[in-house]
């Protein structure tokens, strides 16, 4: 187990250290000049030749991936452009409130998307089963900013329940995080109803049932625990686009997060402040992935005997 | 006596209804604005942000010595009164009583201070400052601001919010973090900022001047522009920056909502590469230019947000004259053919596209998009509107950072290309000598047009050194007269500075220039 885990964390350093090297190599070959954007029109060449020594842009790429890795490992992410703050102050202080989106996405996908995929796949063709597939079908087509937009049309313009965008309180959370969660509600309930389906046809569910075993416990207990590694695969790619999602919704709804960060970043070319937040998201996704697979061995004791 | 009872009942009536209107009208103190914008400051520091995000909120919390109204007239405002010295030297004698928010006093040490920062600093403020070399300090209440050169728009610059006054205690007391934490002398005061959601100010309770009425104002972040409508809407803000020009008609025939426009300062143009084939024929740019419909642009595309263009400067900025553009290139495309046939383009080969000696008229055209209101469809119509007269035009369009590098590179590999350009401090010198001036070729300056002309060489020279207003003026009218000639730009659109707000909110009128915005007569009608 350990030595499972020293393996993992290196080849999550190599992943990090790999995509960095890319981010960097992308916003060498993309054409926009950082430092004119930056200091705008009325700059002169000589500004922005002195801001671009400064910052450390006249070298070659090769020697700033190297300072940047070497300055990281020593906690500094750099400098925004932009944003004259140090990207670690930016990050750091966006990073709790994505975190909090996506939690509270994760929680209503969990809440409603193992329920009513649970319901549709074990009484398939049934009206229930219906139901739940037509809103998979709309979660899964309809575009995160247009539910956002449609959502705030009823819910604050018409209604008059929840504030149209910011922070501050659980009103607040509620129509980011059901616009966020609406993609993973419908990709996890299809998920958990074809998985429930499969297992529900296996021998030993018929076993059970013979056994007298009501048919509520039966799905409960031996169907949802042998389909639950699918699950929980796609619960694992969910939280991936849900963070993916956070930079739509947290645009639409004024939530102060990573996402916008990162929108702003590359907007204003905005260099160490994009390669802070990318840096960021890539090293979450390849944490929880981590909390995946090591999850499977909890569910499934044969795995954590390979 | 039946008529008396009516008439007396109908008064009444009439002044039951009236009065109470009369008693409510007049500015009441007090209540809270909320203000939504699509995007937060960068900094509340005037040294280092420059645009309108930052502007817009702290010219209300600074103040500069001078203030321009909006015929382009100078007013002392922290300063009493100046005194030209010489031209490149000009005495201020400064306001007595005056406080900075942290409670110390505005005098001579502090003006220094301010711009002493501000040239040792590498910053954005210096390329829109000119030549300005020194601040000095005569006595307590005396300062003379002097520049490396004769330099005529001194006075215009020097009345910048960039050149606000800042408390010498504040720059010290937080450094390099001063741009979160901004202390002036002006009618508001910073209260708190929430990185990308928003930033509070509060009346400034002590203010030299008439005070404001407004207890608190919130500068809101809403990225969204459907959102930001919307929360006007349900009123979780008051007043919206920068509205979506569809939504200006619908929010226009509301009576819950007031919209209130200036003529801002902006003019997006299309300029034309003077030196590359074939733009650097006039009679070409001239028959393009007529070949160009403004006024289908003005109401198809913008709808209302923005006004037909008098010439290459908006009618607020010192200097300007009118260009009759639409009077010397009336939208003709007759007009414009014949001009090009009189040149000798013909379509020889039937192909639709104009020719001349085995070339074929063929315009590149570098598009801007994502940077101006409907930027992207205005080069699009521009494209189309060409091609009718027989032009062979390519439009390219890349994302922003990408262009911007384009049209600053020593080359430009373009015929067209669209740009929009302020007037920072509201002077011709500042738009005429950098992109007309022989001497700023890009990359140095912004003449990109490599637009070349010794008359107009001397002239912007001369204006720019002189202090005598009516004589720069009489200079900037000669120069416009020139260019308007050369026909180098197509200038399609003069910004309207637009603000929706719901209908309680009173005296809320946009300047012209887009980084300021007025808060102290705001009031809210409860």
């Amino acid at each position: 187990m350990f030595q499972y885990l020293i393996k993992r964390f290196f080849a999550a350093v190599i992943v990090i250290l790999a995509m960095l090297f890319l981010v960097m190599l992308i916003l060498d070959v993309i054409p926009g000049d950082p430092v004119a954007l930056f200091l705008g029109e009325s700059a002169t060449e000589e500004m922005v030749q002195s801001v671009r020594v400064q910052i450390g842009l006249d070298k070659p790429l090769i020697i700033r991936y190297v300072q940047y890795v070497w300055r990281l490992l020593q906690g500094d992410m750099g400098r925004s452009l932009r944003e004259m703050a140090p990207v670690s102050h930016l990050v750091w202080a966006a990073f709790p409130n994505t975190i909090l989106l996506t939690a509270a996405g994760m929680a209503l996908t969990l809440l409603l998307g193992i329920p009513l995929g649970l319901l549709s796949g074990a009484r398939p063709g049934s009206i229930v089963d219906h139901i739940s597939r037509l809103i998979s079908l709309i979660g899964l087509c309809m575009p995160v900013f247009w539910i956002g937009l449609v959502l705030m049309f009823f819910f604050s313009l018409k209604l008059g329940w929840f504030p149209v965008g910011g922070t501050g309180s659980v009103a607040h959370l509620m129509l980011p995080a059901v616009t966020l969660a609406s993609y993973s509600v419908a990709s996890l309930s299809r998920m958990t109803r074809s998985s429930i389906m499969e297992v529900l046809g296996e021998d030993y569910i018929r076993t059970a049932r013979a056994k007298g075993l009501s048919f509520s416990r039966v799905v409960l207990k031996h169907g949802f625990g042998n389909a639950m590694i699918p699950i929980i695969t796609v619960i694992g790619m969910q939280v991936g686009h849900l963070m993916g999602g956070a930079i739509l919704t947290e645009t639409v709804f004024a939530w102060p997060g990573l996402g916008r960060l990162m929108v702003g970043a590359i907007m204003d070319r905005d260099y160490p402040l994009l390669q802070g937040t990318i840096l960021v998201f890539a090293a979450s996704y390849i944490f929880i992935n981590l909390l995946v697979d090591l999850s499977y061995g909890f569910i499934d004791p044969r795995v954590s005997e390979q | 006596m039946r008529m008396k009872i009516k008439a007396f009942v109908v008064i009444t009536l009439a002044m039951t209804l009236i009065l109470p209107g009369i008693v409510s009208a007049g500015p009441k103190a007090g209540g809270k604005l909320v203000i939504g914008r699509p995007s937060d400051a960068i900094s509340l520091d005037s040294n280092t942000d420059t645009t309108a995000t930052g502007a817009v909120v702290y010219s209300n919390i600074i103040e500069p010595l001078l203030r321009v109204d909006e015929s382009g007239n100078i007013h002392p405002h922290l300063a009493e009164r100046f005194e030209v010295v010489a031209p490149d030297r000009i005495r201020f004698f400064l306001r007595k009583g005056v406080k900075f928010h942290d409670g110390n006093d505005f005098n001579a040490q502090a003006v220094k201070a301010t711009f002493d920062r501000a040239i040792n600093q590498p910053a954005r403020w210096k390329a829109l400052f000119g030549p300005i070399a020194a601040c000095d300090v005569v006595d307590d209440y005396t300062v003379e601001i002097a520049t490396s050169v004769p330099y005529g728009p001194t006075l215009p610059s020097v009345a910048m919010c960039y050149c606000g006054i800042i408390s010498p205690d504040a720059i010290k007391k937080y450094g390099d973090d001063y741009g979160r934490h901004p202390v002036g002398t002006g009618p508001f005061m910073f209260k708190e900022w929430v990185s990308k959601d928003h930033i509070t100010l509060v009346r400034n309770d002590n203010y030299w001047g008439k005070k404001a009425l407004l207890d608190e104002v919130e500068f809101k972040v809403i990225p969204e522009a459907g959102a930001r409508m919307m929360a006007l809407r349900t009123g979780d803000i008051d007043v919206v920056l920068q509205p979506p020009p569809s939504e200006i008609a619908l929010f226009k025939n509301d009576s819950k909502f007031t919209v209130n426009e200036t003529m801002g300062m902006r003019i997006i143009y299309a300029g034309f590469h003077n030196e590359r084939f074939p733009t650097d024929d006039p009679k070409v740019r001239q028959a393009l230019s007529m070949a160009v419909n403004v006024p289908a642009i003005l109401e198809n595309l913008m709808e209302g947000s923005a006004v037909a263009p008098k010439g290459y400067l908006a009618p607020a900025v010192f200097g300007f004259a009118d260009m009759e553009l639409q009077k010397r290139y009336p939208y003709n495309v007759e007009k414009a053919k014949a001009l090009l046939a009189e040149t000798g383009w013909k379509d020889s080969d039937g192909d639709g596209i104009l020719d001349k000696n085995g070339k074929k008229l063929t315009i590149k055209f570098l598009g801007t998009k994502g940077r101006y209101p409907m930027d992207a469809e205005i080069c699009e119509a521009v494209q189309a509107m060409w091609q009718e007269i027989g032009v062979d035009c390519s439009l390219e369009f890349f994302e922003w950072a990408a262009t911007f590098s384009m049209l600053r590179a020593p080359e430009l590999d373009y015929n067209t290309y669209v740009l929009g350009w302020v007037t920072t401090n509201r002077d011709a010198d500042y738009s005429l000598y950098a992109m007309f001036h022989s001497g700023q070729f890009s990359p140095k300056g912004w003449n990109r047009n490599r637009f070349s002309d010794p008359k107009v060489d001397e002239l912007l020279d001369k204006a720019r050194s002189s202090q005598e207003r009516e004589e720069r003026k009489a200079m900037y009218g000669e120069v416009q007269d020139i260019l308007a000639a050369s026909a180098s730009w197509v200038p399609i659109y003069n910004t309207k500075e637009i603000l929706i707000m719901n209908a309680k909110v009173k005296d809320f009128v946009p300047d012209p220039l887009e980084y300021l915005l007025p808060l102290q007569p705001v009031w809210i009608d409860n």
